[in-house]
């Protein structure tokens, strides 16, 4: 039996895990090569108020109402698994703060992202690798304007700038859904569930939730406008782009949640 | 071969993948000359024309021009559908520039002064009214020639054209084939257009590159692409099956 023949499920889960691994380095090294030319291009102040204007009303418009209900039904949840035990219990006093919590340090930056990455990131995605199989990105070329310039970094400074308000409203709308479960299953009065939140939320936990939300921004629009940049041939690529960037996105904001969750709340 | 040639490459050699597309090209374009690149599909035509527009870098070799105002009109026109056709035309003097060796900030202009530039390009393409329309609202041909407005709208020195009336009827690749040298003739440009179609050889171009297995396998004169021994433009001007090329794509 040749070597060949030998483990060929084992020979087959390493070439798929080598190739996984290439493809996530070459991804990662491009966008490190666009995180770059933007940061340049920023410094240098050549963000265009215009563009800056139309994609952060774009961000909002598209992801802020699903962020909304996400959010909402979240906090609604919490309520829902823990007003009742905890009143029985007799740390009702501890429910707003819980669901505050949870939803500042968590659920609200997280359930944006979802939504941006969905609504926004593949959009994004699927115009540039559209522009790019269609020769747009050259013609811009020709035309001697640089496509990070003009596509990436307005694009990227406007969901590091509004993805951390939307994630104070949708903060604000899981709180309230928890509120309005808490009384309703637990007969938990309004005013104490506000004054747990009041007495427990710190600022860092609403600036913690506000970076987190930036960080998430600019991690889906690098992945996405790379992925849709570095676009090769025809209409199926757009869609198989499309897809690349929602799971690259997702992935690097789970990693990025992890490690921003263990420096911004952990206590020493 | 021209004295002060507007473009020159030498021994320039671009391969993909490991497969080689062009191999040691040299040639000379004569400043207002139009040279005709040629040769079957998948020979190398297009890549020919990125590496002169600097859109791709060669392997080796060297490519030199005349004048770094340089602009291409692309195949299937690539306008920015986001955009207007006033936005598309205007696009060069509304973004600062990024990009090549003549970064200094372009004149600023009021709307007015814009919307009577981009008119008088349209104007040079046979168009007029459509500035407020998008590109999905014209027809093929009318986006075509948009797309050489929006390219001569800097006043290049050096236009590119690839396969300028590939998708259109007779009729529409005629007009076409007029503006290249209408706009030649107004501005005074260098072209080079690489096309399929022997009328446009026959119409406009003063002089045809026939490329071929990676290298240039004739060169010369347009009037005497037709009449010419050599058995690769013997059988491209008779679309003949017989001969040294076969089909690579």
């Amino acid at each position: 039996m040749s070597n060949t023949q030998l483990f060929p499920i084992t020979r087959y889960l390493l070439s798929q895990v080598s190739h996984g691994t290439t493809d996530f380095l070459y991804r990662l090294g491009l966008a490190t090569q666009n995180t770059l030319q933007t940061a340049y291009f920023i410094l240098k102040g050549r963000l265009s108020k215009n563009l800056f204007a139309q994609q952060a009303a774009f961000i909002g418009v598209d992801a802020l109402g699903i962020s909304l209900i996400l959010t909402l039904f979240s906090g609604m949840v919490i309520a829902l698994q823990v007003a009742q035990e905890l009143t029985k219990q007799g740390a009702g006093n501890f429910v707003g703060a819980l669901v505050a919590i949870a939803i500042l340090r968590e659920l609200a930056p997280i359930m944006t992202g979802f939504s941006v990455i969905a609504m926004v990131g593949s959009a994004y995605s699927a115009e540039l690798a559209t522009m790019q199989i269609q020769k747009q990105i050259d013609a811009l070329r020709m035309l001697r304007v640089d496509p990070v310039r003009y596509l990436v970094v307005p694009r990227l400074c406007a969901a590091v700038a509004m993805l951390p308000l939307m994630t104070i409203l949708t903060a604000m709308a899981g709180i309230v859904g928890g509120m309005v479960v808490s009384y309703v299953v637990a007969d938990l009065n309004y005013n104490n569930y506000m004054e747990s939140v009041w007495r427990q939320v710190e600022t860092r936990d609403i600036l913690g939730a506000m970076f987190k939300a930036s960080v998430f921004g600019a991690l889906i629009v690098t992945f996405s406008t790379t992925i849709g940049l570095n676009t090769k041939g025809g209409a199926k690529e757009v869609g198989e782009s499309t897809t690349r960037a929602v799971v690259w996105s997702f992935i690097a904001m789970a990693i990025a949640d992890y490690v921003l969750s263990f420096l911004l709340f952990q206590e020493n | 071969m021209p004295d002060t040639p507007m473009i020159h490459l030498e021994n320039v050699s671009k391969a993909f993948g490991g497969r080689p597309v062009l191999e040691d090209i040299s040639l000379d374009v004569a400043s207002q000359e139009i040279l005709a690149i040629i040769g079957p599909s998948g020979c190398g035509k297009s890549t020919l024309l990125r590496v002169i527009s600097g859109l791709d870098k060669p392997d080796a070799g060297v490519v030199e021009l005349g004048d770094d105002n340089l602009t291409m009109v692309f195949q299937y026109s690539a306008l920015f559908d986001s955009l207007t056709i006033f936005e598309n035309v205007a696009f060069s003097l509304l973004e600062k520039p990024d990009l090549g060796t003549s970064q200094k900030a372009r004149p600023k202009y009021t709307e007015q002064q814009l919307r009577e530039l981009v008119h008088q390009k349209l104007l040079m393409v046979g168009l007029d009214d459509i500035q407020d329309l998008y590109p999905n609202q014209l027809s093929g041909g009318m986006q075509k020639r948009v797309s050489f407005a929006r390219a001569i709208m800097s006043d290049p020195r050096i236009i590119l054209y690839d396969e300028p009336t590939a998708g259109l009827d007779p009729i529409a690749s005629t007009v076409i084939e007029d503006y290249i040298q209408t706009l030649r003739n107004e501005i005074g440009c260098t072209s080079v257009v690489v096309t399929h179609n022997l009328t446009t050889i026959r119409r406009i171009a003063h002089r045809v590159c026939l490329l071929f297995g990676g290298k240039i396998q004739w060169l010369g004169p347009a009037q005497e692409f037709f009449t010419t021994d050599n058995p690769y433009a013997r059988q491209f001007a008779h679309a003949s099956l017989e001969g040294p090329m076969t089909h690579i794509e």
